[in-house]
């Protein structure tokens, strides 16, 4: 290096020893600053969520509103109190007026007072205080079969314990759908359940959203498929930790949960908003009537245990 | 539609149009001659296009094909003062008696050679010409022009014309009248190059060593060119210099790069091979392996050009050249119990190979094979004391074997004549994983090639009669993927009206189709975005497009053009929203084995329009030299899938874009230069507002599937309508300065650069940087932009030897 230095000084080329350093602090330098131009404008728009299904206790409206994503904050809740709410069974044509509820900010009555039936049809529909409304309605998907979801390929690795993100286990499992029906939306879960000696439970789950979100196939035709590793999370050791003694497949101690998920288009529209980062942005799905963001979406679910 | 009916068709027209022309020619074959040959550059022997050739007496004109070839049939014994002139080169006259039919062979000087400092010459001038926006880019403009970091990019330069636009900042991709980045087709030496950058986009693959010409079409496409819909992007290598050895080494910031030519035999063959570095994976070594503790990580890419020819005979010459070029992301680090090792490399691969052939005076031909390769390739490896090893091979790549044949006919000086056919077998692997983890998996999921055959049948005629010149032509191209195949007539037509000897009203029309897509999520270049061809389900694109305009041609070698265009777009797809490389359905789904059309389930389909003005102020010649140019444009894009929807501006709409640029000849030894650029800001997407849960959280497990708890307690994003935030305006001034030396055996050039001169901060992009209360609590959040290049100076070594 130090005949480098010297050649280059003997020689006159100093200049060029300077301008490259230069050059590469500027290289370097990535600069964030405030904009110089003011954020999007923005007005709010009233946001209502609501889920109807048969496995829900309740039947639940969340009414409120949307902030601006710049500017002040706060951590207050958005919402309305003050509306009148009416959930209708339009196949049974009965209806009840939701109770806000305080506690939980939401408009609820127990599904005793509003049973929710797989294939009947509900609408909701909201007036606030100033008179703005808004409506939407849905199909509950029908009640899927004991057969609507069936185990192919299916096999666990041992529990590992990975230094930088806790336990892992790794997981091959096959899906298969049975009939499903058009217009309707379908999706496994996959959840991985353990417990250690202590009682807590680990665990995670594999969504098949994705390749699971398909429209009304076919017999066989909806295949997922999942081969990697999992981590198991919870009962606070995710991120390190020691290793969990009991947890080991191939045992009693761990349960597989397999979930067979059937819902309606809106219901999937709007959960296409739980993003990606890296994919193109998603703008605010709803399915309500005058400019409300949101959806009213349904969706019903089958079971299935498997203990290795 | 019977294809082997209408290609028969089209020959049976083609074949009764030549014989046509030829009659008309050999009627007349008693009164009038043909002289033919090529032009070459004295100095280095190589073939010279695009050079006028002007027969004084009779008024009438002909150019040199790209391979130097000219022919030119005048009345017999009407001797003729014959001019030929090119930039940079001396003009060059001679007498011609037109006695016989004559072959000859013409060496142009270059001005330099005669002292001279400034280039007087031009080409044709601009209302002289039928064909319109098209603009020929002289390489050495390229390396007179400032650029970032002093590499000299011909995207870059090709970013300064009107109706190009830039991506974002720094970025080498071009979008030509409102297309997209894959909507131009980037050939160079006749094979398509996919991936045309270096450093995720930041350069591009080309540097002007290796480069003869350039040259941009953007509307009013020659029937010879099929395949995209927006622009021609034609490079051509360099030959080599045939008489004797010569080369260049450069030596800057982050790359050098070396030129050498020279003959293999004297006079009858030569070769070219140049080559490109990147070193800043050396430089930055020490650094990064401190700041990681042992890691060892980095990046560079390469670029390699190599072309030869042989003179077989007077009538026969033999070309072969390619261009070899990968960039390469690595990290590695090792510590006692673990390992990790990762790389990124993508890479193009041309070859070419071509056979001149003048079969008569007035008929010359060429017949071409190509090779054209690109790959993407991801390596994981992860190994620690107490858990399965993970290994993770992806890989992508396009390979095209290709054939081509064109034929340039002369009949006489009103028309040239061009037809010719070619084909291409493009072969997709759009994605392949080998994924293994310990001894429990190994996925191993070699994807099936997706075959398919594109192929085009072309002629046009460039037709001089009076004040009109015309430039019609019309291509047949057809495509087969699978069980399904596309057969679509593309008819193109331009035309020039004289008004005056230097005012030229023209107009044109073409339609174009492409098959083959780039699904791009980010829409700056990486690598990442893959190209996918058209199938059954994802139709070809296609475009129209319509453009008029004036040109006039000034005193002193100035040149003011005027144009207007209408362009619409239809079948052009783009990822769902919430779609991207990352979420290919079944990307570790070893059942999915053959004929992988995952990516078909994420995409939509939609229209597209773009319209504006353009216009062109250009000086060619003298001391001072460059351009000045404006566009005024719109570009819509509408997809029933996207924006619920409803039409919107492109990321790219650019309503106002303007470019200046300087280049001073001071003294033979001293050249300044200057760009300034300004454009309007890109539309994005922007979080406008979110809606937010009010509380349901889970408390036992299993976590019994209940979306109550999940969307009642996320914060959703509102992004109120697609692209509907500007980003600031972009505009920078770069400045250069070049000093030569003569040596003994050569020249020596220091050049000194500004990139962005007064610092203004461009945002490469924005974010939202929440501000938090002592509690942790969200207060506030603004709007923050990230620059990534702020004043930069550069400087480069080069040292020409002869």
């Amino acid at each position: 290096m130090k005949t480098v230095l010297k050649y280059i000084v003997r020689r006159g080329h100093l200049g060029l020893l300077l301008g490259a350093a230069i050059s590469l602090m500027g290289l370097g330098s990535c600069i964030e600053k405030d904009a110089k131009i003011p954020p999007p404008e923005y007005s709010k728009r009233t946001s209502i969520i609501c889920y109807l299904s048969p496995r829900n206790a309740n039947v639940s409206v969340q009414l409120g509103f949307t902030v601006a994503y710049f500017g002040v904050q706060s951590d207050t809740i958005s919402y309305y109190s003050d509306a009148k709410v009416t959930v209708s069974d339009l196949t049974a044509g009965t209806s009840v007026v939701l109770p806000f509820n305080k506690v939980d900010f939401v408009y609820r009555v127990g599904k005793n007072k509003m049973p929710i039936l797989n294939d009947h049809q509900y609408r909701v529909d909201v007036v606030l205080a100033d008179g703005r409304s808004y409506s939407a309605s849905t199909q509950i998907p029908p009640k899927l079969g004991p057969t609507d979801l069936r185990l192919g390929k299916f096999s666990v690795g041992k529990v590992e314990q990975n230094q930088q993100f806790g336990q892992q286990v790794s997981v091959n499992v096959e899906l298969k759908t049975g009939n499903t029906q058009k217009g309707f939306y379908y999706s496994p879960q996959f959840d991985v359940i353990l417990k250690d000696s202590t009682g807590k439970f680990y665990g995670n789950t594999m969504f098949f959203k994705g390749s699971g979100v398909e429209e009304g196939l076919g017999s066989d035709t909806l295949r997922f498929f999942y081969q990697d590793r999992m981590w198991l999370q919870g009962g606070g050791a995710m991120g390190g930790g020691s290793a969990i003694d009991p947890m080991k497949f191939n045992s009693a101690e761990g349960t597989f949960w397999v979930f067979d998920k059937g819902y309606a288009e809106s219901y999937n529209k709007f959960f296409e908003d739980i993003g990606n980062p890296f994919a193109e942005p998603i703008l605010l799905y709803s399915n309500w009537s005058n400019g409300a963001v949101g959806t009213l979406g349904s969706f019903d679910w089958e079971e299935m245990t498997i203990t290795p | 539609m019977n294809f082997r009916k209408i290609v028969n068709g089209i020959l049976l027209i083609l074949c009764i149009s030549l014989t046509v022309l030829d009659a008309s020619a050999q009627n007349t074959a008693i009164s009038k001659s043909t002289i033919s040959g090529y032009l070459r550059d004295k100095s280095s022997g190589e073939m010279m296009g695009s050079v006028v050739v002007n027969a004084q007496v009779s008024g009438v004109r002909t150019t040199t094909n790209n391979y130097g070839f000219f022919s030119l049939t005048l009345i017999k014994g009407e001797g003729q003062w014959l001019q030929f002139r090119y930039p940079g080169l001396v003009t060059d006259s001679f007498y011609w008696s037109a006695k016989k039919d004559t072959t000859i062979t013409v060496e142009l000087a270059a001005v330099e050679q005669i002292a001279a400092v400034e280039i007087r010459s031009r080409k044709t001038t601009i209302a002289d010409r039928a064909d319109m926006s098209r603009i020929d880019i002289p390489v050495q403009q390229i390396k007179d022009i400032p650029a970032l970091l002093g590499e000299k990019d011909v995207m870059k330069v090709i970013q300064l014309l009107p109706g190009v636009q830039k991506g974002g900042e720094g970025q080498a991709g071009i979008y030509v009248r409102g297309g997209g980045p894959d909507q131009n087709l980037i050939v160079l030496d006749e094979a398509i190059v996919y991936n045309a950058n270096h450093l995720f986009g930041f350069f591009s693959l080309f540097n002007g060593d290796a480069l003869r010409s350039v040259e941009l079409v953007k509307g009013g496409f020659p029937s010879r060119y099929g395949g995209r819909l927006s622009s021609v992007i034609d490079l051509n290598m360099k030959e080599g210099n045939n008489k004797k050895f010569a080369g260049e080494v450069g030596i800057g910031l982050i790359s050098s790069r070396a030129v050498f030519e020279g003959p293999i035999v004297k006079g009858k063959s030569s070769f070219m091979i140049s080559g490109r570095r990147t070193y800043l994976d050396a430089l930055a070594q020490p650094l990064i392996m401190a700041a990681t503790e042992g890691a060892n990580a980095g990046y560079f890419f390469y670029d390699f050009n190599a072309k030869a020819n042989y003179i077989l005979s007077e009538k026969d010459k033999l070309y072969v050249s390619g261009y070899f070029g990968r960039d390469k992301f690595y990290f590695n680090e090792s510590t006692a119990d673990t390992k990790f090792k990762t790389n990124f490399g993508w890479g193009n691969r041309t070859l070419t190979a071509r056979w001149n052939h003048q079969i008569n005076p007035k008929m010359f031909a060429n017949a071409s094979a190509i090779y054209s390769h690109y790959d993407l390739s991801i390596n994981v490896l992860q190994k620690d004391a107490n858990s399965d090893a993970f290994e993770l091979n992806y890989k992508s790549d396009i390979n095209d074997y290709g054939v081509k044949y064109d034929l340039d006919y002369r009949p006489n000086p009103k028309h040239m004549v061009r037809t010719g056919f070619s084909s291409i077998n493009h072969q997709f692997s759009p994605s392949a994983v080998v994924l293994k983890v310990g001894s429990n998996f190994n996925l191993d999921r070699k994807m099936s090639v997706i075959n398919t055959y594109e192929s085009g049948i072309y002629v046009e005629d460039q037709w001089r009669e009076g004040k009109w010149n015309f430039y019609p032509g019309l291509r047949i191209s057809h495509y087969v993927v699978d069980q399904t195949q596309y057969l679509k007539p593309e008819p193109r037509m331009s035309f020039a009206y004289n008004l005056r000897k230097d005012i030229a009203l023209k107009g044109s029309y073409a339609l174009m189709n492409q098959y083959i897509h780039l699904l791009s999520s980010t829409g700056i270049g990486l690598p990442t975005d893959l190209w996918v061809p058209a199938t059954t389900n994802v139709k070809p694109m296609q475009s129209q497009q319509w453009a008029t305009g004036i040109a006039k041609d000034f005193r002193k070698g100035l040149s003011l053009s005027l144009e207007g265009y209408y362009k619409t777009m239809n079948h052009v797809i783009t990822y769902k929203e919430g779609a991207s490389f990352l979420l290919q359905d079944d990307f570790f789904d070893p059942s999915v084995s053959v004929n992988n059309k995952a990516w078909e389930s994420q995409v939509t389909a939609g229209e597209g329009w773009s319209y504006g003005t353009e216009v062109f102020l250009q000086k060619q010649v003298g001391k001072l030299s460059g351009w000045i140019g404006y566009t005024l444009s719109w570009t819509q894009l509408q997809f029933d899938a996207v924006n619920n929807g409803v039409k919107y501006y492109a990321k790219y709409d650019r309503r106002h874009d303007a470019s200046v640029v300087c280049i001073y000849r001071l003294s033979k030894l001293f050249t300044a230069s200057m760009t300034w650029v300004y454009g309007t800001g890109n539309a994005i997407t922007m979080p406008q507002g979110y809606l937010r849960g009010t509380g349901h959280y889970p408390t036992t497990l299993p976590e019994i599937w209940d979306p109550s708890n999940q969307a009642f307690n996320n914060e959703m994003i509102d992004y109120g309508k697609r692209n509907s935030f500007r980003m600031a305006a972009y505009h920078r001034m770069d400045i250069g300065l070049q000093f030569k030396k003569e040596k003994a055996h050569g020249t020596k050039t220091w050049e000194l650069s500004v990139y962005n001169v007064y610092n203004r901060y461009n945002p490469f992009f924005y974010y939202g940087q929440g501000q938090y209360s002592d509690n942790g609590s969200l207060i506030s959040r603004s709007l923050k932009q990230v620059t990534l290049f702020p004043f930069i100076p550069s400087v480069s070594w080069t040292y020409k030897f002869r």
